[in-house]
């Protein structure tokens, strides 16, 4: 154990601590104080080397509550990046629920990505769930009160699975250490469907859509940063270089791309996208190279910084303006000018323009999967790359800022959330630009150079390409139109196709069901009588018959059964 | 159509000019690949012009499958309120 911690034994309890605290400090002392947090954790980490174990005897069983190493610091870094801009994002939001509810999150997210057991990491798995539903139903509101519970059944459902997982996986090891533990370890495809559900796979993904856009302005943007990401740690950690994770990614990475394009809602088209970018990530884990790996937590770092800014920017419009909906939106830029520029910073990064994050973070996962030799997911993911200008680098500041002015006139987003959405879009262009910063605190050394001429000439023909077909099909009217409406996705089977089967047995069933039970009743009826009749009181069999008729009865059944034996 | 579209991209003039400007950049860019020694670890990624040709192809293939799919899945706002 190392003596140089500063402040706090375990990362992330300065954030869990001081939520926990909140309600005890004065008013209008608790923006410092949350501002504050953050900073004294990220300090505990610079302090942190790489390396520190520390173990704790609990009940028999020795748990490392805390492992530091190359790959849990980068995590923890950004998670303090992004709780300090969440932060400074929400000091506007007096709401002491959320501002408890976030710290706790973001701390409860830090201290999972310094867990060295299996047991620690259920507890700080669960504790982000439990803690990160109150985001959403802070909305108060009926439609975010029911995204949230079923939020919370599927969160806490991976949570079982881990929990049962890890449980098969002590009882056959011995061990509760978290290292890597691959699909074929005792417990493991548990463990992997556990991190699977966090990380929102393909047919297990509706929960994020479903509940994100539901969240509260400055909700969202914790959420944005902190669940999805813990997975993709775990994933990392636990079953990097299993090939399934390249053909799962590569599937994330395209499916939702649809979607996005269709969707009315903005922070649904960002929780759409936040999947696909989730999806680069996953087949980086899958790859588990060096260089894929430094790949996924380089695009983990970019990604929560340019989402974070890009449901800060789609926040504060509707904060502003009451609505995030591309149908009612246009025309922005007149009022929220910051606002615009901040969000075209994003939505550049996350297209992956050269000299924007994404462009850097990206590049190390295609490169390595192409060196890997999975040519077909290397195409999949430059489909998505081209994807992602459509519906997110275009789609979202032109619809809500630029394109058909709807009339909407509100005052610029506060000054503090223009602060937040400012130094996002800053570490945004500075990982762009000086990638070096960011690999110096890569899990492996990193000699990759994205800017290589014909790397940086391929990007930019993909991207004024597919803008040029978007440009081609809005003016021919074929992109689709923003219209009022919802998109049904996978979890309509539980949330209108189970409950509608039920109803169908119910209707057609149950008369079948009642004229059998009557049938039944008719014949069970008669049977009683039969019996009534013959061995009931005064019936023949229960009269009281002479001894000599019983003998006589006896000799004739053995006289029977003898002439039976003869023949 | 064209009422539409000059709508969503304000005046006509407008349109043009991005139509025109982004079209300029794009075979500007296009040409630039023919002057550049193209390598990769993916047979097609040293194809010249391939990354034009697949972006472009990618933003239309996006655009009309997601065109079929808001049929197949699109629903009024108040479907799950119903």
């Amino acid at each position: 154990m190392s003596a140089s911690w500063p402040l706090f034994p375990f990362p992330g309890m300065a954030l869990v601590a001081g939520g926990l605290l909140l309600p005890l400090v004065p008013r209008g002392l608790r923006g410092p104080v949350m501002l504050v947090l953050p900073v004294l954790g990220l300090l505990q980490l610079v302090a942190l080397p790489a390396g520190t174990s520390l173990s704790l005897d609990v009940l028999g069983l020795t748990l490392e509550v805390v492992r530091a190493d190359g790959l849990s610091l980068i995590f923890g870094y950004v998670f303090h990046l992004a709780a300090f801009l969440g932060i400074i994002f929400s000091l506007r939001i007096r709401d002491l629920g959320q501002q408890v509810a976030a710290l706790v999150y973001a701390g409860s997210a830090i201290g999972a990505v310094f867990a060295g057991d299996l047991l620690t990491l259920f507890l700080y798995w669960e504790l982000t769930a439990v803690s990160s539903v109150f985001l959403i139903w802070a909305a108060r509101e009926e439609g975010a009160f029911r995204a949230g519970l079923r939020y919370l059944m599927v969160q806490i459902l991976s949570g079982m699975l881990l929990l049962v997982g890890v449980v098969l996986h002590y009882q056959s090891t011995n061990s509760l250490a978290f290292g890597h533990l691959g699909l074929e370890s005792p417990g493991g495809a548990l463990i992997f469907l556990a991190f699977g559900i966090k990380c929102a796979f393909p047919l297990l993904h509706t929960w994020l859509p479903d509940a994100y856009p539901r969240a509260t302005v400055t909700g969202a943007v914790f959420l944005s940063a902190f669940t999805t990401k813990l997975a993709v740690y775990a994933l990392a950690r636990g079953f990097a270089g299993t090939e399934f994770l390249i053909w799962v990614g590569a599937l994330m990475a395209v499916l939702p791309v649809f979607y996005a394009v269709i969707e009315d809602d903005l922070r649904r088209v960002l929780s759409y996208s936040l999947i696909v970018q989730l999806g680069f990530m996953v087949v980086g884990v899958g790859v588990g190279t060096e260089l894929a790996l430094n790949g996924t937590a380089a695009h983990a770092f970019g990604h929560v910084l340019y989402k974070a800014l890009l449901f800060m920017a789609i926040g504060a419009v509707l904060h502003q303006t009451g609505t995030a909906r591309a149908s009612e939106l246009g025309g922005l830029y007149r009022s929220m000018p910051l606002t615009a520029w901040f969000c075209m910073v994003g939505a550049a990064s996350i297209s992956a323009v050269p000299l924007f994050s994404g462009f850097v973070s990206k590049a190390f996962i295609t490169s390595a999967t192409a060196q890997a030799g999975h040519h077909l997911a290397w195409t999949m993911l430059l489909f998505a790359s081209a994807g992602a200008l459509l519906y997110v680098g275009i789609k979202v500041p032109y619809l809500a800022f630029f394109g058909r002015d709807s009339g909407v006139r509100v005052a610029e987003a506060p000054r503090s959330m223009l602060v937040a959405m400012g130094l996002g879009a800053a570490l945004s262009v500075v990982i762009g630009v000086r990638p070096q910063l960011l690999y110096g605190i890569l899990p492996f050394p990193a000699g990759y150079n994205p800017y290589t001429p014909g790397h940086v000439l391929g990007q930019l023909q993909l991207l004024l390409f597919s803008a040029l077909a978007f440009v081609i099909l809005y003016r021919r009217g074929w992109y689709p139109r923003m219209v009022p409406s919802i998109n049904l996705d996978f979890d309509w089977i539980w949330r209108r196709g189970l409950p509608r089967a039920w109803q169908f047995l119910a209707r057609f069933a149950a008369p079948a069901w009642h004229r059998g039970r009557s049938a039944s009743g008719t014949i069970l009826r008669r049977a009683l009588d039969l019996l009534q009749c013959h061995f009931g009181p005064g019936s023949r069999l229960a009269r009281i018959w002479p001894t000599g008729s019983m003998v006589l009865w006896v000799v004739v059944l053995l006289a029977l059964s003898l002439l039976v034996s003869y023949f | 159509m064209r009422d539409e579209a000059e709508m969503v991209f304000g005046k006509s003039t407008k349109v043009r000019w991005v139509f025109w400007g982004l079209l300029a950049a794009c075979l500007m860019i296009l040409a630039a690949d023919f002057f550049q020694e193209k390598r990769g670890y993916v047979p097609w990624e040293g194809w010249k012009g391939f990354q034009s040709g697949f972006g472009f192809l990618a933003g239309l293939v996006v655009v009309l499958l997601a065109h079929g799919l808001r049929r197949l899945v699109g629903r009024g706002r108040d479907y799950y309120e119903r």
